[in-house]
């Protein structure tokens, strides 16, 4: 035993250098974040709940394209489309099986439009299957309650960008034309 | 074969002289980009994706344009070949819109692919895209002019391939654009080869528009229902629903080839009036109820109706559309549950005649067609049938034995599809193809140009000769309409061809050949010594052969169709309809619908609640081809699965386990109890199917007909297949009715002015049975004194004025038109 | 309190829904639903038992940053003491005998959440040892989505099932 380890033992410096930071923290302010009541601020580019984006004139601005679903790892989204009544593309259901999605954004990434962003929400526990289980509709409604607004501005300024955009695609894109006006 | 060895990428490969460079490394399994090269057609050269570096030569070769040497060697994937690829991609796509999002094709677009391997993300040059409108005013087909690279691949496997060249080229440089003439919308057979060539989404399928991605579906392997060309079928399937159908290359019999009903007509089993529950009649109506219910009630009354009246009051009419297992158990059934031996078919009005001159003929039991056999002849004689129509993909092989320098001669009355991709037309009066035939043999035999040694050798050649006595070629002129000369020439002609080949179809609804027809090719074919194989007479549908061979028709004592459906004295007290509709299919409908009504018991089992299934008094529902296990056998005499791919509908149960069940109500089991045991029993019954010894023996055959015309009923009336269709089963496809979905009447210019008819407009059809009301269409395809009517479809009643034949005449039908 | 009602002639006031006071009397008043839904509620038990990547955010939880105690969750070691099970990771086909097991150990009332999406569905293990979502085998109250969730998606949970049991009826008997 040297001569150090037997003056720790005998004044107990460990165990006093321990109650000093025991009494330390006492005036401290608590690292408890009081939940339910104190919520934290989302990080930029958090990936939360699916919504669908809405366009200016309030419709639907997917188009159907399937990438999202082809890209998607665990395979949680599934479109239907059909011919609409002026042979354009109407996407008839969107649906994410929430409970399936790994929140990898990837659908997001893969969307040339823009049109499927993952929100800052994360409060969507619930007691069944059906509930976590998002029609088109109720992605819409996302969209909505969550990211209206700038806030969806925003979104696809700082973090997302469709990624069409980068390949320079010509404005006067025929098929697209009537699309890309939002 | 001569092969010749060369190196792709440093592989030393094999492949036969003669063949390009592309085809050489696609057999070898190297893959040289490609976007105007199809195995169908002959080299093009257009696209340029398919440049490789062959070491020695100067600058880049195509390599679906270059013949192999012994010693080449060549490079597919060298940096100065992606350069120049890349150089490709950014022109096509300069023009080509990014709108893949909603692109069909998208996924298995070969333009889609290169541009993700070789092209670059930036464009070094600009030009104003095309902006044109999308067409989609043709049925079945979308044209989208945008989207297309001009390959050609389209115009060329609809006029090199497909014989239709219903599409070319417009316009010049910057302005091209794949189009009918003068672009008006396309009206063409639909077959729909050109949207599976397309290598981008320029053609596609307007049924499958929008309706999902490739990466959705699963892809299963099928057999088509229709024809008996027994067609391999890619059905597109998602979420258990059929949306598409297409064709692939090295897949079935038909590699690849399909028509439009194997592509588009898979939907006829989401039809709206498909049965879903068990239906008996009480109070006079049907009203839904359980399978024990009506199983008990059919076994009930049959048992009441056998014990009254005995099993031969029973009969059974079986499918042609329904598996093999199905067919033999419905024999099964009839034979060992019930007793009786009246089982027949409505192959009886078509398939049986072919059936029985072979077996008259040859001694032959078993007589499928050869696939290939066209292929193997110099000389192809068509008698009266348009085998483009009734074997749309058979007779593929036809055209293309044309093309590689057959002669192909069709005796027709009509301007068919088949007639204009022949060398040679004798067009004569409709039914006298028999006569032609003895016509013929009379120029051959008294010309010496027959096998004497052989042909005389054969039973009944002095009985021939003296049939043929008749029929000099003056008197078949007379009778044909086709002059001495061409009938000699012909009869030449054929007699020296190196070899040779007599084709026809045996359609139940045609009534312009009839067993003496057969016989008379038969006759011809054993004349100049040629092996009954060159005799073709395809079985008309799906599982015809099938049907026939599992023992659909009476074996003994049996009554055949005509004596259960059209017999005076009602002898038939009960009788059991699998998957056929006689109201429809069956000619004379006034003397089927007396007999069906004066029924104690009529059962109905199908997939629609059908116009026979309306009158029946028990109907049970089935399940579709795609949602069963089986087996077709097709016209070649290939059996082949079918698949449960989609969920059966409603409380529908295969036709096997209906008789399984039924029979078990009736206390007797048959000791079958799944697709398995029956296949183990079908394959029993077909190994010894085509095995005994041939015998041959002629048979004069005589040129007559049932009913002629007179001064009442100047016109005959001739039934026909179209090719959107195939039988009434067709009908019910949305798909295919959007291209033709209402019978017609086709007349010539010169009878539309005789009798004062416009064109489109409506026309009583007289005859003595019956008269319909039909929209006549004015075609010079038609000669005169001639009427062509379709006989698909329910709605219009054509077979009220038809009747069958009994007999070796010709069925013909006597009319009288006047506008309505 | 300003705010509370007078309540008939006994002169009980109401503090809270359900709840009364017994002005005077050092007593309340309430049904037995609440009584045991509250205690229930607020001594949610949990099992650990953590499955795979979602247990180091269960555990994150636990922690001081976020505090389980202060809603009354103390994880146990044992499933004989425990409320509830937090399945927090994938099951695969050879976990879920065990898991089952476990559950089965708890006495009642007893609860179970599916914490991240694979024990929901899944996730993108569609494979040939992965259950997929770990309700074809037990009775799942809450389903908790993420991939894995976080803390406060996982705390929401938590609290969802606090609401679920709060508005449970009748559950007290031995026959539950």
């Amino acid at each position: 035993m040297t001569f150090n380890e037997l003056t720790k033992r005998i004044f107990m410096t460990e165990i006093l250098k321990g109650m000093a930071l025991t009494l330390k923290t006492m005036f401290t302010k608590p690292v408890t974040r009081q939940y339910p009541e104190e919520k934290r601020e989302a990080l930029p580019g958090f990936r939360g709940l699916h919504a669908l984006v809405r366009k200016s004139d309030s419709s639907l601005r997917c188009v159907g394209c399937g990438l999202c679903a082809a890209i998607c790892p665990s395979r949680c989204i599934s479109i239907y489309t059909s011919e609409g009544v002026d042979h354009t593309k109407v996407v008839d259901r969107y649906e994410v099986e929430v409970l399936k999605c790994l929140f990898c954004g990837f659908c997001v990434e893969a969307c040339p439009f823009g049109a499927v962003v993952l929100t800052e929400h994360f409060e969507y526990s619930d007691y069944s299957r059906e509930a976590l289980f998002m029609t088109k509709e109720k992605l819409l409604n996302n969209w909505d309650k969550f990211m209206a607004g700038k806030k969806g501005e925003q979104y696809f300024e700082k973090y997302w960008r469709p990624l069409a955009e980068d390949f320079g695609t010509p404005e006067n894109q025929p098929v697209l034309k009537n699309r890309r006006a939002d | 074969m001569n092969l010749v060895e060369l190196t792709i990428n440093g592989k030393t490969v094999k492949a036969a002289k003669g063949a390009t460079i592309l085809q050489a490394a696609l057999k070898n399994g190297i893959y040289i980009p490609n976007l105007c090269y199809d195995r169908r057609l002959s080299p093009y050269g257009g696209c340029r994706m398919c440049v490789v570096e062959v070491e020695g030569q100067k600058g880049l070769s195509a390599a679906c344009s270059t013949q192999i040497r012994e010693g080449m060697v060549v490079f597919t994937e060298t940096p100065v070949v992606a350069k120049s690829r890349k150089a490709v991609l950014e022109l096509l796509l300069l023009h080509h819109p990014l709108d893949c999002p909603v692109c069909d094709k998208a996924g298995e677009c070969k333009l889609q692919d290169m541009a993700y391997k070789y092209g670059s993300t930036s464009n070094r040059f600009s030009a104003s895209r095309k902006d044109e409108p999308e067409r989609l005013d043709s049925p079945v087909v979308e044209r989208n002019p945008n989207r297309c690279i001009l390959c050609g691949l389209c115009v060329r496997i609809c006029q090199d391939h497909q014989g239709v060249g219903a599409i070319n080229f417009i316009g010049r440089g910057f302005k091209t654009k794949i189009s009918p003439a003068f672009e008006e919308t396309l009206d063409c057979e639909f077959c729909g080869q050109c949207i599976d060539v397309c290598p981008v989404g320029a053609l596609g399928s307007k049924t499958y528009r929008f309706m999902s991605r490739v990466w959705y579906m699963n892809e299963e392997e099928m057999i088509c229902p229709y024809c008996g060309c027994g067609c391999t079928t890619n059905l597109s399937v998602r979420q258990g629903k059929i949306i598409r159908g297409r064709g692939k290359e090295g897949v079935g019999i038909n590699d690849g080839d399909l028509c439009g009903k194997g592509r588009y007509g898979f939907d006829y089993i989401y039809a709206e009036n498909r049965l879903k529950t068990p239906m008996i009649r009480k109070e006079g109506n049907l009203v839904r109820a359980s399978w024990d219910e009506a199983l008990k009630y059919v076994a009930e009354r049959m048992g009441s109706i056998i014990e009254k009246h005995g099993p031969a009051s029973v009969g059974a009419i079986g499918s042609q559309r329904c598996s093999i297992e199905d067919n033999f158990m419905l024999q099964k059934f009839m034979r060992e549950a019930v007793g009786t031996d009246n089982i027949d078919s409505a192959a009886r009005f078509g398939y049986a005649k072919a059936h029985k001159a072979m077996e008259k003929s040859f001694g032959s039991d078993f007589m499928p067609i050869g696939w290939e056999a066209p292929l193997n002849a110099k000389f192809l004689l068509v008698i009266e049938s348009d085998i483009t129509s009734a074997m749309p993909v058979w007779g593929l092989n036809f055209i293309l034995a044309r093309n590689n320098g057959a002669h192909l001669a069709v005796a027709d009355s009509k301007e068919t599809k088949l007639v204009r991709n022949s060398s040679q037309w004798i067009r004569l009066v409709p039914g006298t193809g028999v006569a032609l035939l003895n016509g013929m043999m009379k120029v051959i035999i008294d010309e010496g140009l027959y096998d004497k040694e052989k042909a005389q050798g054969i039973q009944n050649f002095s009985a021939l000769e003296s049939s043929l006595k008749d029929y000099t070629p003056a008197a078949v002129s007379a009778i044909t309409g086709v002059s001495e000369d061409e009938i000699r020439n012909l009869a030449r002609e054929y007699s020296s061809a190196k070899s040779r080949l007599v084709a026809m179809t045996s359609g139940a609804s045609e009534n312009i050949k009839s067993l003496n027809t057969m016989l008379a090719g038969a006759n011809l074919v054993m004349l100049l010594g040629d092996s009954p194989d060159t005799l073709q007479i395809p079985a008309e549908f799906s599982n015809t052969l099938g049907m026939w061979s599992a023992g659909v028709r009476p074996a003994e004592q049996g009554k055949e169709m005509q004596e259960m459906l059209y017999a005076k004295d009602a002898s038939l007290k009960a009788l059991y309809i699998m998957g056929e509709n006689p109201i429809v299919t069956f000619h004379d409908v006034a003397a089927v619908e007396n007999t069906l009504k004066g029924m104690e018991l009529l059962v109905v089992q199908d997939i629609f609640l059908t116009d026979t299934a309306k009158m029946a008094d028990v109907v049970l529902p089935a399940c579709s081809w795609a949602e069963k296990d089986g087996t077709f056998m097709s016209a070649a005499g290939a059996v082949q699965k079918i698949r449960k791919i989609v969920k059966e509908t409603g409380e529908a149960i295969p036709d096997w386990e209906i008789f399984v069940r039924l029979s078990k109500a009736m206390g007797k089991d048959l000791g079958l109890n799944s697709v398995a045991e029956i296949s183990a029993q079908v394959s029993e019954k077909l190994s010894t199917l085509g095995k005994n010894d041939l015998k041959l023996s002629f048979n004069p055959a005589a040129y007559e007909l049932i009913e002629n015309s007179s001064s009442e009923f100047p016109m005959l009336l001739v039934t026909a297949n179209i090719l959107q269709h195939s039988g009434a089963l067709s009908s019910l496809s949305r798909n295919l009715d959007s291209v033709v979905s209402d019978a017609y009447l086709e007349l010539s210019p010169a009878d539309a002015e005789k009798y004062k008819i416009i064109n489109e407009s409506y026309v009583k059809v007289i005859s003595k049975r019956g008269e319909i009301l039909l929209k006549a269409i004015i075609s010079n395809e038609v000669p005169e004194k001639t009427v062509f009517v379709p006989i698909h479809f329910a709605h219009a009643k054509v077979n009220t004025l038809t009747y069958p034949a009994v007999n070796g005449g010709i069925p013909l039908v006597p009319v009288r038109i006047e506008p309505a | 309190m300003s705010s509370t009602i007078l309540d008939g002639p006994a002169g009980l006031v109401e503090v809270e829904e359900g709840v009364k006071i017994i002005p005077g009397a050092n007593a309340i008043i309430t049904s037995l639903d609440k009584v045991v839904n509250w205690s229930r509620e607020s001594s949610l038990w949990p099992m650990t038992f953590g499955l795979a990547c979602c247990a180091i955010e269960m555990m994150t939880t636990g922690s001081s940053h976020y505090d389980l105690d202060r809603f009354g969750i103390i994880f146990r070691a044992s499933p004989r003491q425990a409320d509830c099970l937090i399945i927090a990771g994938t099951v695969t086909k050879k976990m879920a005998p065990v898991v089952r097991r476990v559950f089965d150990q708890m006495p009642e009332p007893r609860y179970v959440i599916a914490m991240g999406s694979c024990a929901c569905s899944g996730n993108i293990y569609d494979t040939y040892s992965t259950v997929l979502g770990c309700d074809k085998f037990l009775p799942v109250d809450v389903y908790i989505p993420g991939c894995p969730p976080r803390p406060e998606a996982f705390m929401d949970g938590l609290v969802k099932l606090q609401e679920k049991i709060r508005g449970e009826h009748m559950k007290w008997g031995a026959w539950r």
